[in-house]
């Protein structure tokens, strides 16, 4: 007993510095953030004004930000689902080639994606907006001109900006999604598959009946965690519209970079973090369910 | 064994020599580190010792030997700003706030004002005759309401029309013109994109089309901060502007695409490919024209008065960066203004430096004295432009949100979002939400 209590304060002390680490570059400023939004500091106070709601107020019944959700929502929920599915298909690809004994193609296709992953989001960003250029040198509508004989107003419309982004999201996300699906494949037993093609199983009822429910657990971890990163997707869009035109690209990150740093009011800033918070904290939470359910299951 | 004694006395010599030989310039270090006066200095790499730029680096790196000598006693530590220009002026702000500034720093004109509480006077350094040399805008922005010099401004950038020479004879004045040449030009032309502009979301939309809005008489802001921009004749003068814009895309002679234009050098692409007859741009792409096309494709450009309502009114958006002091020490504060006169500021100095950068001085002098400014058509064009309407953004605490609701609406128009009206509504809105907070 007394060994285990001792052994327990060493733990404590041994985990310290990680905690003392955790709490100044993390926790802290979360704090900080979180006593801005109920006040109304700016750049040019001397210090932190009092306790109001006058941010939230602000936030919630200003439309600006209300549309700002709306383009948040739409590009997450398209994003998230393409990743997953695109995410999927390529892994099983691979999973496919690598049973049919082919070594090298599986190989090149998963260096391929994960390219994509490695980029910095500026560069996907800046790459995209070359690629999707209506200048008469840009490259897609180079092409898409000979085919229907017209441009598409890729960044310069709103529809097909948001559109833009999507992709490009679409694009660079899809990687990891695939890796986290790849490993969900690996893990599930051949002998499932054995005893569904003696039972006479098609391939389509392997899918639906084996593959697809024993991905549950990581399929629930793979969809917070891309939802997590989609929320927070910064650098990308900025590089690629900026947010433009007018609002039509502006996600909730970009509005709080833009309120903070460009507009220099650090309690709505503030007060808009926090609502990003919240909402990637939800995700979490339910990320953490998922491990619950995953570990009974698997118990 | 004798042997070994020797080989270590040896190295243990030449590191001495070395250390006793360390260079008085280094890329974050002048002067000796023994010196008694000891400055600490914030300043962007493409202006400091850790520049990208070799011809740069080369002028700092005699420049501030030359000055060291003259200096034995002080030593000058170099701090990067780094980050996009808002996010580092905002960190900047708060640590003078805090008073944990650097001793002197480099703050861009368009945040100056925000910085006047915080910087020392710098009165006692100047006479009368050479605050009288910066150019009228530059003499007004160094300066707080109490007329005391808070900074330095030391470089300087404007906005012009360039226009192709071989399509255009003569560069349009007004609006109507520039609509009927670009539609004649289309029509010649009809790959081209005849007329360009930034238009999408950054600074340089505001102050490449704000002039046409302040020519007309309009006004941003009132003299206490509070915006005006819809209100009374403003409200007109706003509207003008985003009715042009409009049309300049509905006649076909502007693509939508210039919403996707966050910075003047953007259309350097376009100048490129020549798909462009004339846009609005910053004196600095004169030498990234140059480069891009060599000295005969930039005999085919020439410059003129931006484009306004009536052919009489002129008006341009000015810029440029100035430098701060924060150090109340008045042993620190002399020695930072013989540093940054000698290198940056004073007419020697910034001669140098503008002509080495490429940058517009705003001493009056440097224009006049020195043969590179004073035989270049292309800088005495440029001066010319600055006196006849320079004019910075206002400085005032809510002008951030007005810039951001104004290029949103800039954009929203010219890509069909939103009719002018409506746009500026929703600008006007927004601001009012975040002034009257």
């Amino acid at each position: 007993m007394r060994e285990k209590s001792r052994s327990k304060k060493w733990v404590l002390l041994w985990l310290l510095p990680a905690v003392a680490v955790l709490a100044m570059f993390y926790i802290v400023p979360i704090f900080n953030v979180i006593i801005y939004s109920f006040s109304n500091t700016s750049f040019f106070g001397e210090k932190i004004g009092g306790f109001t709601f006058n941010s939230y107020k602000t936030l919630f019944s200003s439309k600006t930000f209300i549309d700002v959700i709306k383009t948040t929502g739409v590009f997450v929920l398209a994003s998230v689902f393409f990743q997953l599915l695109f995410g999927f298909l390529s892994a099983l690809a691979v999973v496919w080639g690598e049973n049919k004994g082919l070594r090298i193609s599986p190989v090149i296709v998963r260096t391929i994606i994960l390219s994509a992953w490695v980029l910095p989001g500026v560069a996907v960003g800046i790459v995209w907006k070359m690629l999707l250029s209506e200048a008469n040198y840009g490259i897609l509508n180079y092409y898409i001109k000979l085919l229907i004989g017209e441009k598409i107003m890729f960044l310069s419309s709103p529809k097909w900006a948001l559109f833009s982004v999507i992709l490009a999201n679409i694009w660079r996300g899809t990687a990891f999604s695939t890796i986290i699906q790849y490993g969900g494949l690996k893990q599930i037993p051949p002998e499932l598959y054995e005893a569904a093609k003696i039972d006479g199983a098609s391939s389509w009822k392997r899918l639906l009946y084996i593959t697809i429910p024993q991905m549950k657990q990581m399929n629930f971890i793979n969809l917070a965690l891309i939802t997590i990163y989609t929320f927070n997707t910064f650098d990308m869009i900025m590089a690629l519209t900026g947010g433009g035109p007018g609002r039509s690209t502006e996600v909730l990150s970009l509005y709080i970079y833009d309120k903070v740093f460009g507009q220099w009011s650090l309690s709505t800033g503030a007060a808009s973090a926090v609502v990003l918070l919240l909402i990637n904290l939800i995700i979490v939470i339910f990320y953490y369910k998922a491990m619950k359910i995953g570990e009974i299951s698997h118990a | 064994m004798f042997k070994k004694q020797v080989l270590l006395l040896g190295i243990i010599t030449l590191i001495g020599i070395f250390a006793c030989a360390a260079p008085l310039v280094t890329s974050t270090h002048i002067g000796s580190h023994d010196a008694p006066i000891s400055i600490t200095w914030l300043a962007l790499p493409h202006y400091s010792l850790q520049n990208p730029y070799e011809n740069r680096q080369e002028y700092l790196e005699e420049a501030f030997e030359r000055w060291v000598r003259k200096n034995p006693d002080v030593q000058v530590n170099l701090q990067i700003l780094s980050g996009s220009i808002g996010q580092a002026m905002a960190k900047l702000l708060t640590q003078a706030k805090s008073h944990v500034a650097p001793d002197v720093a480099q703050i861009d004109s368009f945040y100056l004002p925000r910085f006047y509480d915080v910087l020392q006077p710098l009165d006692e350094f100047f006479t009368e005759d050479e605050v009288d040399d910066f150019l009228p805008y530059v003499e007004e922005g160094i300066k707080d309401s109490s007329g005391h010099v808070k900074a330095l401004w030391f470089t300087t950038d404007v906005r012009v029309l360039y226009y192709r020479k071989d399509l255009i004879k003569n560069p349009p004045k007004t609006w109507d013109e520039v609509l009927t040449l670009g539609k004649n030009l289309k029509k010649e032309h009809p790959d081209m994109d005849i007329f360009l502009y930034p238009a999408g979301k950054g600074e340089a939309t505001m102050i490449c089309l704000m002039p046409l809005f302040w020519a007309q008489g309009g006004q941003l802001v009132d003299s206490k901060g509070r915006p005006v921009f819809n209100k009374g004749k403003n409200h007109e003068y706003m509207l003008n502007l985003l009715n042009f814009l409009q049309e300049t895309v509905e006649t076909g002679i502007t693509p939508k695409r210039v919403t996707s234009y966050q910075g003047e050098s953007d259309i350097n692409q376009d100048v490129a490919a020549e798909n462009v007859a004339m846009f609005i741009g910053g004196n600095w792409q004169i030498s990234q024209i140059k480069d891009l096309l060599g000295e005969e494709g930039l005999k085919n450009w020439d410059i003129a008065l931006l484009p306004q309502k009536k052919g009489n009114l002129a008006s341009t958006g000015v810029g440029g960066w100035t430098w701060g002091i924060f150090t109340s020490d008045p042993v620190k504060k002399a020695a930072i203004v013989r540093m940054l006169n000698d290198v940056y500021v004073g007419s020697a100095g910034m001669y140098g430096w503008c002509s080495t950068a490429g940058y517009m001085p705003t001493r009056r002098s440097v224009y006049e004295d020195y043969a590179f400014y004073a035989t270049n058509p292309w800088m005495q064009k440029f001066l010319a432009v600055m006196e006849k309407g320079g004019r910075p953004r206002p400085g005032f605490e809510i002008y951030p949100t007005i810039s951001n609701e104004l290029q949103i609406a800039i954009s929203s128009v010219i890509s069909g979002i939103a009719s002018p009206e409506k746009a500026l509504e929703t600008a006007w809105n927004n601001v009012m939400q975040e002034y009257e907070k």
